[in-house]
C-alpha cells in the first residue's frame, strides 16, 4: 500500500489554484516535495494533514481520507512550516497538552513529552518557548509531531531560516526516526535539502507535479545545477576567503561585513563546512539563506525537456 | 478515562490554562472588579439607606446589561478566531480529537472563565454588602437570580459571538454592532421589539424572581419559557458552530 495516493487532486482557494489535478504516489522511506513558493507545497500538505479539504480528485493517506479524521490523524505527525506555537508555555508544558490531545493518560503523556523531547535534543530546558531560538522552535515542532508515535510523520519546510549546525542536525533526527521505520514527507523549496534526505522526489510546480522519481534519477536529470546561499555571518570577508581556499565554491560576493553571496557546485561539501567552520574555526553564522532561482532554471529546464 | 474523553478533558484544560494565564484575563478581572469600588464607597456613605436596592441597580445597568456582554464578546469571539490567525489551530486539529469536539470542549471550558469573570465580583459585591449591613441571609433571594441571568447570558451570548468568531475572520467590530446596538437598544424599545433579543429572555428570568428594582419593572415573559428560548438558541448556535468549525479550511 502507497502511504499517500493523490488522483487528480485539486485545490482553489476562491479565484487562486493551490493544486491542479495533482497525481502522485508516495511510498515508504522519505520522500521530498520540492518545488518553488507557491508551487503549491503546503496546500498539499494541509491537504495529507487533514487541515483543508479537497476540491476535485480523491486523496488518500495510509488508505484513509485526511480531512477531520482523528483516526488517521492519531497515525500522523505534522510539523507546520510557521513559527507560532504557545509562547508563554514551557515546552514540556506544551507537549503535555499536546498529547493530552492524542487521548494519552498523564503520566504516559509525562513519559512521552519527556522522551519526544529527549529525541530533539531538548531535555531539561524548563524557558518559555517564547524565548526560544529558531532552530530550537523547529525541534519543538517536531517533538510535538511525534508524541503519538506517528507511523507518517509530515513536514513542512523544516530547515527554513536555520543555522548549518541546526540544519545538520534536524537532518540527522529526521534520518533516525526514517530509521525506525517512519515515512516521513518533506517538503523544501531546496532541492538540496531533500537530496541529502530523501529516497524519493517530487517536483512540483504551479499546483501541480513535474518530476517524480528516485532522488538520484532527479538529480542525474539536473545534474549541473547550482546552489546559491546568501550567508549571514560576524565575519563574511574571513569566511569568503575560507570557503575559496577549500574549493567549495564558484563564486564569492562580499555584500557587506555581513552577508556573504556564495554559489556552488558542490552543496554537499559546502554544507559539511560550514558546521566545522562555526565550531572549529569560530566563525559565526547567524543564518543560511539558499536561493531559489537555481530551482526555478531547473524547472525550466525539466519543462523543456 | 477512555482516549475519547481524555482528549476533551485536555482539551477544556489547555482551553483553561490558555484563558487564565494571559494579560487579557488579568485586565478582564481589574475591569469586572472595579465597580466593587464604588459599592464599598457608596457603602460608606451615610445617606446609603438601601444597600440591597443599591445592589440590584448595579448589578443590573453594569453586570448585566455592560460587563456579561464585554466578557462574552471578548472571550467567546477569540476562542477559536485567535488559534486561526496565530496559526496554532494546526496543532488542535491534527490529534486524535474530533474537530467537533475541539469545538464543544472550548466552549465549554470557556463558559466556566466567563461566568467567573462576570460572577465573581457580583457574588463578592453582595457578600460585601451583607457584612457590612449586618447579615446575608435576609437578601439571599436577590444573588440568587442574578447568578442565574448570568449563567443563562454566558452560554446564550457565549454561543452566539463563538460562532461569529468562527464565521467571521475580524468579528469584534460586528461583535460591538450587535451587543451594543442590536442587544441594548432594541431591548429597550416598546412594544414587542424586545423579543427579538437575547437580553429580553435573560432580563425575563430574572423579572420573575426579583420583585424590587428596575428589573422587575421590565416587559416579561415567564421564566421557564425563557430558560426554554434561551437554552435551545444556545444549542442551535452552539450545533451550528460545531457544523462550521468541523467543515472549515483552517488556514
Amino acid at each position: 500500500m502507497s502511504v499517500v495516493e493523490a488522483e487528480s487532486l485539486s485545490k482553489w482557494y476562491g479565484e487562486i489554484i493551490g493544486l491542479n489535478s495533482f497525481t502522485a504516489k508516495m511510498g515508504h522511506g522519505i520522500t521530498g516535495l520540492v518545488g518553488p513558493n507557491g508551487a503549491g507545497k503546503t496546500t498539499l500538505i494541509r491537504l495529507l494533514s487533514g487541515m483543508i479539504k479537497q476540491g476535485k480528485g480523491d486523496l488518500k493517506v495510509l488508505g484513509m481520507r485526511p480531512f477531520n479524521n482523528p483516526e488517521l490523524s492519531s497515525m500522523i505527525g505534522y510539523c507546520p512550516d510557521h513559527e507560532n506555537l504557545y509562547f508563554r508555555m514551557k515546552p514540556l508544558t506544551f507537549l503535555h497538552y499536546m498529547a493530552r490531545l492524542n487521548g494519552l493518560g498523564t503520566e504516559e503523556c509525562r513519559k512521552r513529552s519527556e522522551r519526544c523531547l529527549s529525541i530533539v535534543g531538548l531535555s531539561g530546558e524548563n524557558r518559555p518557548i517564547g524565548t526560544f531560538s529558531k532552530g530550537m522552535k523547529q525541534r519543538i515542532k517536531i517533538a510535538q509531531a511525534l508524541l503519538n508515535d506517528p507511523k507518517l510523520l509530515i513536514l513542512d519546510e523544516p530547515f527554513t531560516g536555520v543555522d548549518p549546525v541546526v540544519r545538520a542536525n534536524l537532518m540527522d533526527i529526521i534520518r533516525d526516526l526514517s530509521h525506525q521505520g517512519i515515512d516521513v514527507v518533506i517538503s523544501s523549496h531546496i532541492l538540496y535539502d531533500i537530496e541529502r534526505l530523501a529516497d524519493d522526489v517530487l517536483l512540483m510546480n504551479d499546483g501541480k507535479m513535474l518530476l517524480s522519481g528516485k532522488i538520484g534519477e532527479i538529480v542525474d536529470i539536473v545534474e549541473d545545477y547550482t546552489h546559491s546561499i546568501i550567508i549571514n555571518t560576524s565575519s563574511a570577508r574571513t569566511l569568503g576567503s575560507r570557503l575559496f581556499e577549500e574549493g567549495l565554491v564558484d563564486i564569492v560576493d562580499v555584500r557587506s561585513p555581513n552577508e556573504l553571496f556564495v554559489r556552488t557546485r558542490d552543496p554537499n561539501s559546502l554544507y559539511d563546512f560550514l558546521p566545522r567552520a562555526v565550531l572549529d574555526e569560530g566563525i559565526a553564522i547567524e543564518k543560511l539563506t539558499p536561493i531559489e532561482n537555481d530551482l526555478q532554471s531547473i524547472f525550466e529546464r525539466v519543462v523543456g525537456k | 478515562m477512555s482516549g475519547g474523553l481524555s482528549a476533551t478533558w485536555g482539551m477544556m484544560q489547555l482551553t483553561l490554562w490558555q484563558m487564565t494565564r494571559s494579560r487579557k484575563f488579568l485586565a478582564m478581572v481589574i475591569v469586572t472588579c472595579a465597580p466593587m469600588l464604588i459599592v464599598v464607597y457608596a457603602l460608606s456613605r451615610p445617606e446609603m439607606n438601601e444597600p440591597y436596592l443599591f445592589f440590584n441597580e448595579l448589578t443590573n445597568i453594569l453586570y448585566i446589561q455592560l460587563m456579561l456582554l464585554l466578557v462574552t464578546l471578548i472571550n467567546s469571539t477569540s476562542l477559536i478566531r485567535d488559534e486561526i490567525s496565530a496559526k496554532t489551530i494546526g496543532f488542535l486539529v491534527t490529534r486524535s480529537i474530533s474537530r467537533g469536539e475541539v469545538a464543544l470542549s472550548r466552549y465549554l471550558a470557556h463558559i466556566a472563565v466567563n461566568f467567573f469573570l462576570v460572577a465573581l465580583p457580583v457574588a463578592l459585591s453582595y457578600t460585601y454588602i451583607g457584612l457590612v449591613e449586618g447579615g446575608l441571609s435576609s437578601n439571599l433571594d436577590i444573588l440568587g437570580p442574578y447568578l442565574l441571568m448570568i449563567l443563562a447570558g454566558v452560554f446564550a451570548y457565549g454561543a452566539f459571538f463563538y460562532l461569529l468568531g468562527i464565521l467571521v475572520r475580524h468579528p469584534l467590530m460586528i461583535g460591538l454592532l450587535f451587543a451594543f446596538l442590536w442587544e441594548l437598544v432594541l431591548s429597550n424599545m416598546p412594544g414587542r421589539i424586545p423579543y427579538i433579543t437575547i437580553m429580553f429572555y435573560i432580563r425575563s428570568l430574572g423579572a420573575e424572581m426579583i420583585t424590587s428594582g428596575s428589573i422587575a419593572r421590565y416587559d416579561s415573559i415567564s421564566g421557564i419559557l425563557a430558560l426554554g428560548v434561551l437554552s435551545a438558541l444556545t444549542l442551535v448556535l452552539l450545533m451550528l458552530s460545531r457544523r462550521s468549525f468541523s467543515g472549515k479550511d483552517l488556514i
